[in-house]
This record gives C-alpha cells, sequence and structure tokens, in this order.
C-alpha cells in the first residue's frame, strides 16, 4: 500500500496549495490546542485559589469578633438596662460595670457611649460624669449585652454591689431590666498609639 | 462445533498453547503492522490521488480543510472564552489580594487594641503590697490592698492616656473584671498574689501627674502612710507587656442592629 501510493504521487499545483493549507491547519490547530492546555491550567489555579477564600471569610469573622470587643462595631443582642436616677459617684458606677464585665458582659454603654477598654467614667465639677470625653447625666441607663439572667443575678444578689450602693444613696432610684434586644453605639472617640508599639 | 485447523495457521497454534514458539513470528509481524500504520499515518492527509480521482480526491481534501478550519474556530472559540474567565478570575484575585492584604492590616490594628498582641514602650510602674504593720486592735482590711484599690489604679491609668495596662503578668482587657474571691484577687479568671505591679505603657509624666494628683488614689495613700500598705511608683524608659492569653467569647453580641 505504501508503495502503491508512492509510485502514484504527482502532486499538481493545487494539490501543493492544498497540501500547504492543510499543513499550515494542522500546526496552527496544535499551537492552539497548546494555548489552550495552557490557559486551562492557569484557570484550574485560580480555581483552586478561589476555593480558598474561606481564609478570607475566617479573617473577616475574626476581624468583626475582635471589633466587637473594641466596641468599634454597632452591636446588638440580649441583656439588661440598669436605670440610675439620682445621684451617684463615678467610682461606684465603675464598680458596677466591673460587675457587669464579672457575669460575663460582652458589650456595654452608659447613655449613649459605648465602653471600651480604656473608658473611665469621672466625676465632672458640677457633679455630672464625664465618659469618653462625653459629659453623661442623669438618668444613668447602664446597659450590657449578655446572658439576661446571669447579668441580673449577679446585680440583684444579696449583699451585692448593687444593694450596698442602694444602701449609700439616700434617693438613688435604680431599676434592673432584662432585655431581648438591645443596640449598643459604637465608640465615637479616637484612638491612635503613640508609646507602644507591637512586640514580634 | 469442530473447527477444521490448518497446520499453518499462526493464530490456532498460539491458541494451541505454542505462543512460545511462535513468539518471535509474532513480534515481527505486530512490529511490520506498527510501521504500515505509522507510514499510513503520515501519508493520510496530505495524500494525493491520481487525476482521474480529482473529484473525489477534492472533495475528501477539501472536507479535511474544512475539519480542520471547523477544529480550530472552535479552539479561537475555547481559547477567547478560557482567556475571559481567567481575566475575571485574575481580576477577582486582584481584588481579594487586596482586601486580604486590608483586612490583615485592619486586623493586626484591632488586635493590637484588643490586647492580643505583647506591645513595649515607655510608662510607669506601680507596686502595691498589703501593710506589713502587724493589725493590732484595728480593722485587718486597712492592711489589705483590695480589689477596689487596684481597679482605682487601672482606672486613673487609664485616664492618663496609658495605651496598654498589665497587672502582673495579665493583661488588662475589654472583658477584664477585677475582684476579689474572699482574699484573693482575680483578674481575668486568673488567681494573683501580692505584690501587685501594674505596669501601664503611655507618657510617664502624664501618668505620674495624676498618679501623684492628691485627689486621686486618696483612700490607698492614706492607707500608704497609716497602715504601711505598699505604693510605689516608678518611672520606666522601656517595658514590655504580654498579650492577653484568654478568649473573648462572644455569645450573644451580634454585629449591628
Amino acid at each position: 500500500m505504501i508503495q502503491f501510493h508512492a509510485q502514484r504521487r504527482t502532486i499538481s499545483t493545487s494539490d501543493a496549495d492544498q497540501i500547504a493549507i492543510i499543513t499550515s491547519l494542522v500546526e496552527a490547530n496544535a499551537r492552539l490546542r497548546q494555548e489552550v492546555g495552557a490557559l486551562e491550567d492557569q484557570l484550574r489555579e485560580y480555581q483552586q485559589a478561589a476555593a480558598g477564600r474561606g481564609v478570607l471569610e475566617a479573617l473577616v469573622d475574626e476581624l468583626n469578633r475582635v471589633k466587637i470587643v473594641n466596641g468599634l462595631v454597632e452591636v446588638s443582642g440580649p441583656g439588661i438596662e440598669v436605670r440610675l436616677d439620682g445621684p451617684i459617684n463615678a467610682l461606684d458606677m465603675q464598680d458596677l460595670i466591673n460587675e457587669l464585665r464579672n457575669a460575663g458582659a460582652e458589650a456595654l454603654a452608659l447613655n449613649d457611649e459605648r465602653l471600651i477598654v480604656s473608658s473611665v467614667v469621672a466625676s465632672a465639677e458640677d457633679g455630672t460624669m464625664i465618659l469618653n470625653g462625653a459629659k453623661i447625666v442623669r438618668p444613668y441607663v447602664l446597659r450590657a449585652i449578655g446572658q439576661p439572667e446571669t447579668l441580673e443575678k449577679a446585680l440583684l444578689r444579696n449583699g451585692g454591689l448593687l444593694a450596698a450602693i442602694k444602701k449609700d444613696y439616700d434617693g438613688l432610684d435604680v431599676t434592673v431590666t432584662k432585655r431581648d434586644k438591645i443596640i449598643l453605639p459604637v465608640y465615637k472617640g479616637a484612638i491612635a498609639f503613640k508609646y507602644a508599639t507591637p512586640v514580634d | 462445533m469442530k473447527l477444521k485447523l490448518s497446520s499453518d495457521s499462526l493464530i490456532l497454534r498460539i491458541i494451541r498453547g505454542n505462543f512460545l514458539h511462535y513468539a518471535p513470528i509474532m513480534v515481527v509481524a505486530l512490529a511490520f503492522g506498527a510501521l504500515c500504520g505509522l507510514q499510513w499515518n503520515s501519508q493520510a492527509i496530505p495524500r494525493p490521488l491520481p487525476h482521474g480521482y480529482e473529484s473525489g480526491h477534492d472533495s475528501r481534501v477539501s472536507l479535511a480543510i474544512q475539519h480542520l478550519e471547523a477544529e480550530q474556530e472552535e479552539l479561537k472559540e475555547t481559547i477567547g472564552r478560557l482567556r475571559k474567565q481567567l481575566d475575571e478570575y485574575q481580576q477577582r484575585a486582584a481584588v481579594n489580594r487586596e482586601m486580604l492584604e486590608e483586612i490583615s492590616r485592619e486586623l493586626a490594628r484591632q488586635k493590637m487594641l484588643a490586647g492580643l498582641l505583647a506591645v513595649k514602650g515607655p510608662g510607669v510602674q506601680v507596686i502595691l503590697d498589703d501593710g506589713q504593720a502587724t493589725p493590732a486592735a484595728a480593722d485587718p482590711n486597712v492592711y489589705l490592698i483590695h480589689d477596689y484599690d487596684l481597679r482605682d489604679v487601672v482606672n486613673l491609668l487609664w485616664m492618663a492616656g496609658s495605651e496598654a495596662i498589665a497587672i502582673n503578668d495579665e493583661r488588662v482587657v475589654a472583658t477584664t473584671s477585677i475582684y476579689c474571691v474572699g482574699s484573693t484577687i482575680m483578674v481575668n479568671d486568673t488567681r494573683l498574689s501580692p505584690p501587685y505591679l501594674i505596669r501601664a505603657i503611655g507618657d510617664p509624666s502624664v501618668q505620674e501627674a495624676l498618679l501623684y494628683n492628691p485627689a486621686y488614689l486618696r483612700e490607698i495613700k492614706r492607707k500608704a502612710e497609716l497602715y504601711g500598705l505598699r505604693f510605689e511608683i516608678t518611672e520606666a524608659k522601656e517595658m514590655t507587656l504580654p498579650a492577653y492569653k484568654g478568649s473573648f467569647p462572644i455569645r450573644y453580641a451580634r454585629l449591628g442592629d
């Protein structure tokens, strides 16, 4: 058969053209096929990388959690509301905040000011309070997000802080209310580190 | 059914079990076949036929060209589609990379604020310890450092613009409570024993101004004077505060309203 064809190889011009066309087509298609393969390989890499987008999502979750702790996002959840109407010392207010933190409060605010790690309730000259540089006026409403019963129990227990505070102040009206949903504002102050630097 | 066997039938001899005997013949036969196939393939496309077969030849060649052209078109379409997909992925990856970098930066900042990173810097250290004088008739409580004493010092240090505070080796974070169980002071649910070393990074001059201000920490200062309670303030050029090692269990608070 091979012999048979070899004997009859008489090629016309148009045949030569056609062979050239076919040859170039075959070669071009081979190159194109190679390009398809290369592109598919690249695409596969990107698709695998896209599957690893869970990393990004996990980072966002972690970021949001830390921001809740830092008071840099608005938060909502169940908790309690402590309304104090009357005279009360800033230090006692601070102790009350400590008591709520001890009972597992996840986020706190006094009136419209979110409490962050460095927030301190201070007494102002006129007998009002200052928190985050803002003036806080009566009635004082301390709100905490956390397990409502646990928070309430911590405050209302016999011989607890609230009982002592009530005894110490004449004319201080205190009400503790459990809430299904409390919305706490974001911390509005500036945060900058001038002296502390992270240690690697 | 009985097979009629011819003595020169190679196949049948193999079937009969004399395979090894005929193996060399088989190898030659296979090699020959392979060679034919190879030749056939290489000749397959540019296979001119005599002019007498022109029309049939033409249609076959043009059919091959048509096939190849169709294939080429398909390949080009595939390449176009893949390039477009790849471009989308590349753009998305760039956005993701940017987001990832931004989130990582922001997370590092937030972790610093949350007390999740060890930090160093200048500041002050305050040492508090129970009074050493033996209580006579007096209330033994006045000789002791209480949880509220530590709280008052910590709060004053925050007021003085401190950027990070630790008590002994416990970092003070947003969820930290300082309280006592019996006579033991707990910070971050960890028992502390005296002396209590409160270290705060910040501007030492501001920190000291507030600590020494007679309007603040009056109770501690009075007890230090009367009952020998230890209350010492030292400036530090540089100190390192440990990272908070506890967890931040967030079970009830949700983002937004």
